[in-house]
């Protein structure tokens, strides 16, 4: 029994760690350990309900913990996230690839948005969640999920102009 | 959908790099699973310590109440002891039940403190049974009712012992007896 409830376990960890390790450090803003951390935990309370979500859909019960640990973690004083008028770290052209350019821009502009706002947009163009899931996955209204979509997207709009040139 | 908003999706997919699942992720994950349920079971624990503490303080509680009343009880015993002093025939009627309450525990034991007080009748205490007759045999001649009842006992015990010192002590000895 146990031996069969930890390879299954196992086998799903396995399988789409990348994926939701990916999507933790879009949650995130691109902190690694923090990212790691938050699927960690995610994992941890996933195992203690395997048995009963094992058959149904354990990627969303994921997905689900860690958009709420994000959103809660971030509100803890203790991460120290404050936003600034310039993006920090911004990598030198040229020197690294163009996908790795990318993404850290990417990151750095993601890492700006409020807590609750960055999962919004990650949930809604990154997973592919209507907006009446994204208000459930956050558990709030579907307005204010709404609300957080579209003044994040407004937000990186900004942050990403040079990046993104509006097609005329 | 807009341009910008196209373009924001294919970097979030484009961004994402391949990441296995190695051992140590595993070990760390089976680490933290432990430390989760030994917490689980510290915390369950100390649950049911707690209620089980909660319980006995709560039961030890509650006996307190009627081991509370119980001591009390000797005390109420007196009041009927002093009632006679006061109302004449009334006495008779008002000791007689008590002593009938208390009766057994004199009977069954010494009964020292409490026997004496109402039951003087028995012959048990030479004290307690001058005390009592006194009282009837002084309030018996203003009221004049209680003859026949008390004179018998009376006299039987103490016909010679003190009916003055009685008289006096009356009121003193009952109330530590």
């Amino acid at each position: 029994m146990e031996q069969s409830r930890a390879e299954g376990f196992d086998g799903f960890v396995a399988a789409r760690w990348s994926a939701l390790f990916h999507l933790a450090r879009l949650l995130v803003g691109g902190d690694r350990h923090r990212a790691e951390d938050l699927l960690q935990e995610a994992l941890v309370k996933l195992w203690f309900v395997w048995p009963r979500i094992a058959e149904e859909a354990p990627e969303a019960y994921v997905r689900k913990v860690m958009v709420r640990a994000a959103a809660r973690s971030a509100r803890r004083r203790w991460w120290g996230e404050r936003p600034v008028e310039e993006l920090p770290d911004l990598p030198a052209a040229g020197d690294v690839s163009a996908a790795v350019v990318e993404r850290s821009r990417l990151e750095a502009a993601l890492a700006q948005l409020p807590p609750r706002q960055r999962a919004a947009v990650v949930l809604r163009y990154y997973q592919d969640l209507s907006e009446k899931q994204v208000a459930e996955v956050l558990g709030c209204p579907l307005g204010t999920a709404r609300s957080h979509a579209s003044r994040g997207v407004a937000r990186l709009r900004r942050i990403l102009s040079d990046v993104i040139e509006p097609v005329g | 959908m807009d341009h910008f908003e196209r373009e924001l999706a294919r970097m979030m997919r484009d961004s994402q790099e391949y990441t296995p699942f190695e051992a140590e992720d595993g070990a760390r994950l089976r680490a933290r699973v432990q430390a989760r349920r030994r917490a689980r079971t510290v915390q369950r624990a100390a649950g049911s310590v707690l209620a089980v503490a909660g319980l006995g303080i709560g039961f030890f509680m509650l006996p307190h109440d009627p081991g509370g009343n119980r001591p009390t009880a000797p005390h109420p015993q007196p009041r009927p002891a002093t009632g006679p002093a006061s109302p004449g025939p009334t006495p008779t009627a008002t000791a007689a039940p008590p002593s009938a309450t208390s009766s057994e525990s004199p009977t069954g034991a010494a009964g020292g403190p409490t026997a004496p007080t109402t039951t003087p009748t028995p012959t048990s205490t030479p004290d307690t049974a001058t005390s009592a007759p006194p009282t009837t045999r002084t309030e018996a001649p203003p009221d004049g009712n209680t003859e026949t009842t008390t004179a018998p006992a009376t006299p039987t015990h103490t016909p010679s012992s003190t009916p003055s010192r009685a008289e006096a002590s009356s009121s003193g000895s009952a109330d530590p007896g």
